[in-house]
């Protein structure tokens, strides 16, 4: 284990060497893509301190958690989907109560009356 | 959170070995510098804010979602050549070869310069890192040469800690094997031997 160690330590050291000796030009586009990373911190920040900050960080958000939005709009479907189709199922209904009161032969207006009930079981016993 | 100074600081610190290391991995010099600046860039987009002490393993996340990305594309790419020629170049069986007789080592043994011998150990042991399995080049580049803990690198890999011990010793083993075959024994590879 040591030993290994040990060799591995050897082969590490000459690789830090050989990081030294890169191709100039290799060297330059590495310093290059440093700034360039480095500037889009300096652009971030200015923009968060600017007046459209918040809704930067926002947007930052939301493309940092892309998956937020699919599930927003998914919801948003499904509860949609849930509404019009309690609309469909209770028009229905409305409709089969409609045809009941004007076929019966009471008027609608009994049915609204709360002691209608007690008064038709009282006559209907006689 | 991290001041742009510390960003820039930790990215110069680690930039030449995040280049070497993608070399070592997609054999392009081109392909490695454009993996190192998407990864630079990335970093410096979503986790600028992060502490500077988190870096190194962020960074190192980045770059191998990056390679993995970038291999991902190079699949396709050759899918769809290998599907518009239907005659193969033959070249299918690169990770087949057995790495210890693959292995070129430029004819200047004789050189006297010491200078030239040492560029010599580094050509080798950079061709038998590129010759490793994946897997071992990850882990020993994240354990030895990131001096990154089991843990980290576990994480980093997205394997056991158990796993990463096997693939470094298997890698450190193979390394030995391949610069003992070269006539680089210990001693062959020129250190100067001080114990850290």
């Amino acid at each position: 284990m040591k030993h290994e160690q040990e060799t591995a330590r050897q082969i590490v050291e000459l690789l830090n060497e050989s990081t030294q000796r890169l191709d100039p030009k290799v060297a330059v586009r590495l310093e290059d893509a440093r700034h360039a990373a480095v500037a889009r911190v300096n652009a971030q920040g200015a923009a968060v301190a600017g007046p459209a900050g918040l809704t930067q960080m926002f947007m930052g958000y939301f493309s940092q958690h892309r998956i937020i939005m699919p599930t927003a709009m998914m919801c948003g479907a499904v509860l949609l989907a849930f509404v019009v189709t309690q609309q469909f199922v209770g028009q229905d209904g409305y409709e089969q109560g409609d045809a009941f009161l004007l076929a019966s032969d009471l008027p609608p207006e009994a049915y609204l009356d709360k002691g209608f009930d007690e008064w038709l079981e009282r006559t209907s016993q006689f | 959170m991290a001041t742009a100074k510390e960003l820039s600081d930790f990215l110069a610190q680690v930039e030449r070995r995040a280049f070497k290391q993608t070399a070592y991995a997609v054999r392009d010099d081109h392909a490695a510098l454009d993996i190192v600046q998407d990864a630079m860039l990335k970093l410096a987009e979503k986790y600028a804010a992060k502490p500077v002490t988190e870096f190194p393993m962020l960074f190192q996340r980045i770059l191998q979602n990056t390679m993995r990305d970038y291999w991902r594309r190079q699949k396709v790419r050759n899918l769809w050549t290998s599907l518009l020629s239907s005659f193969g170049s033959g070249n299918d069986d690169d990770e087949d070869r057995d790495p210890l007789e693959t292995l070129q080592v430029d004819d200047e043994a004789n050189q006297p310069m010491e200078q030239l011998e040492r560029s010599q150990t580094i050509a080798i042991i950079e061709q038998a890192l590129q010759r490793l399995p994946t897997r071992q080049r990850e882990a020993f580049v994240l354990r030895y040469w990131e001096e990154m803990d089991v843990a980290e690198t576990a994480a980093i890999m997205g394997c056991s800690e158990g796993s990463v011990k096997t693939h470094c010793s298997r890698a450190v083993h193979a390394l030995a094997l391949i610069l003992g075959k070269q006539g680089l024994s210990k001693q062959g590879l020129g250190i100067s031997g001080d114990e850290r």
